[in-house]
């Protein structure tokens, strides 16, 4: 019987537990979540009619600091996933080493069939439902699946009016200007690329001229791409895009190294990159996997899940040295178990694409302060963090002899352990 | 699948099919937004107002999933889905509406076939010229694609490619048409 998603991540702690040899009672307070909520939210709608919307927050464990994690509007969400994400923020935020536990949350409805005042009026409602368990120092949501932030705005404003006075901390991913921080689109994929920096100086690589092949050209391959090209002086041979009109993925690649700018500049009515003018301006277009097998130094897979299978982790060539997840799963278990063999160096999901979540801890320390860095201060910062975070995790790997996957959730899983039991909780 | 039925299913697209899912597109959103006639959304959309377009893509990817299930019935179940919250959930949100411009679905079928394929092709064209009619300063390219990514038990079964999309607990499609 195919376990559930919760219980899939359960069965991943387990395994980590069992690497750190945890006690039973860790493992007790650990593998369930702290705290659970289901919420009922009414909402007056358009027609005048009642709708009660369910919804649920899950805490996972508020040890390090509290708790964090987004919000979910989905028609199908349900307490076993939300409480799985819940508990992958513990452990992201943990591995990130930022002051925050592991939150999530969600409302089972389709965002998109509700008019923006309705929007607008459960966005309110869920604060009004469960105000009293978040807080900048109880627990901290920002946008998800669904939720915007727009959506934060309405949230946030909702709860300072609660509260009776302006809190722009309850909540992140907010717009600018209303408590949001810059630096935050590219922070995913700067965040991607200061890892494979650090991954690289390990292993006694030098950055400048390094090659790449990204596989996707969303908004973290662009800012992967841009930060590798403009940080690293290193070079992008390839990226690898859907085309809509051909309905299948191309390859575009270029000795050289692509221009990310180009690139979005020849891209046609269909969103169609012209294969034409990539072409004259001196691309070749090969099939869409073709950027798996590159001959490059470093591999990026950053569009979506389960791409390095168990067979197509053969076609990785052996020039390859690190391969940095900015996707979140792109991995299966069984391509893992042949990188955990090969002298490929795996910068994990869970590190590699932490970025993010950093940025949104910078959000909530500016929104504390009421003072607003630049999005050069904020990227600054997390090169730092990024860095130490990735350092922590090597460290762990060499300590432990252990694959970069297995050290990230050690490193995370004992800095939890150790809060807790700092706490007097264990 | 012979060239028969590929002009076959190809023959039942006429571009009325494209103005009626438009106009309901404009009716949906019209509703969403509490507006007193569609013009005023048409006036919303040239005005670079982005809620207005999400309704419209969401309404013309309900038309669509429709009219495919009704064109090939080996279409199982349509979604509609966000590319970048499979890298880019956690907090890194632009501060625009959505983060992917256009309609990307996922049709679940039972079969692959060329003429399904042939048909999002004409039916991706045909669309993407009248929803730019519609007009938006804002719009680029990316604005009026439709990606829809055909996928087949296999592929969801065993999770490949974009079949490992239909139940990701990372993107988390929405349904929004099932036979």
């Amino acid at each position: 019987m195919e376990l559930s998603p919760f219980a899939l991540v359960q069965k991943q702690f387990d395994e980590v537990a069992d690497q750190l040899d945890l006690s039973q009672e860790a493992r007790e307070m650990l593998r369930w979540p702290l705290m659970e909520i289901h919420l009922r939210i009414p909402v007056r709608m358009d027609d005048g009619s009642l709708h009660v919307f369910d919804g649920f927050r899950v805490q996972h464990n508020n040890a390090r600091g509290p708790a964090k994690g987004g919000i979910r509007f989905h028609p199908a969400e349900t307490l076993d996933t939300v409480r799985a994400l819940a508990m992958l923020m513990t452990w992201k935020c943990a591995v990130a080493d930022i002051p925050l536990g592991g939150g999530k949350g969600g409302v089972v409805v389709d965002p998109t069939t509700l008019s923006v005042n309705e929007k607008e009026r459960l966005c309110r409602g869920w604060v009004q439902q469960i105000w009293k368990n978040i807080g900048s120092k109880v627990d901290v949501p920002a946008p998800d699946v669904g939720t915007t932030s727009q959506m934060m705005a309405w949230m946030m404003d909702e709860y300072s009016g609660i509260v009776g006075r302006y809190s722009p901390g309850v909540i992140t991913g907010k717009p600018l200007g209303v408590g949001g921080s810059e630096g935050r689109t590219s922070a995913t994929g700067f965040g991607v690329v200061v890892a494979v920096r650090e991954a690289l100086k390990h292993l006694g690589i030098e950055p400048r001229g390094c090659t790449a092949s990204i596989q996707g050209f969303g908004n973290v391959a662009q800012y992967a791409a841009i930060s590798f090209i403009e940080v690293l002086n290193g070079k992008v041979v390839a990226v690898s895009c859907w085309s809509p009109r051909d309905r299948r993925a191309y390859t575009l690649s270029k000795e050289n190294g692509i221009d990310p700018w180009f690139l979005r500049s020849i891209t046609d009515e269909h969103g169609t990159i012209d294969k034409e003018k990539a072409i004259l301006a001196g691309y070749v277009i090969e099939n869409g996997d073709a950027w798996l097998s590159k001959d490059v130094d470093v591999l990026i897979p950053a569009a979506i899940e389960g791409v390095i299978t168990g067979e197509t982790v053969h076609q990785i060539s052996e020039q390859v040295k690190v391969l940095a997840e900015a996707a979140n799963g792109p991995t299966t278990p069984e391509a893992d178990l042949v990188l955990a063999k090969s002298d490929i160096f795996v910068i994990p999901d869970i590190l590699c694409n932490s970025g993010g979540v950093i940025c949104s801890y910078f959000e909530s320390i500016q929104n504390e302060m009421n003072y607003y860095w630049s999005a050069e201060e904020v990227n600054a910062r997390l090169m730092q963090k990024m860095s130490s975070a990735f350092y922590s995790v090597l460290e762990m790997a060499r300590k432990r002899n252990v694959y970069m996957r297995n050290a990230a959730y050690m490193i995370a899983v004992d800095r939890v352990v150790k809060a807790m039991e700092a706490r007097g909780w264990l | 699948m012979s060239m028969e039925v590929t002009e076959e299913i190809l023959s039942t697209f006429d571009t009325a099919n494209i103005e009626n899912m438009i106009e309901y597109a404009l009716g949906f959103s019209t509703q969403k937004m509490g507006y007193a006639g569609q013009e005023q959304v048409v006036e919303a959309l040239q005005h670079g107002n982005c809620s207005v377009c999400e309704y419209m893509r969401y309404g013309l990817a309900q038309k669509i999933a429709e009219y495919l299930g009704s064109v090939d019935n080996t279409v199982k179940a349509v979604y509609i889905y966000e590319p970048e919250y499979a890298t880019a959930v956690d907090g890194a949100m632009p501060d625009e509406l959505s983060f992917s411009r256009g309609i990307h679905m996922i049709a679940w079928v039972g079969r692959k076939t060329a003429a399904l394929l042939s048909l999002i092709d004409v039916l991706g064209s045909n669309l993407a010229q009248k929803f730019k009619q519609l007009g938006c300063p804002k719009a680029n390219a990316l604005c009026y694609q439709l990606v829809v990514h055909i996928v087949d038990d296999e592929e969801v079964l065993t999770r490949t490619g974009y079949g490992a999309l239909v139940d990701s607990f990372y993107v988390r499609p929405i349904e929004i048409w099932r036979r």
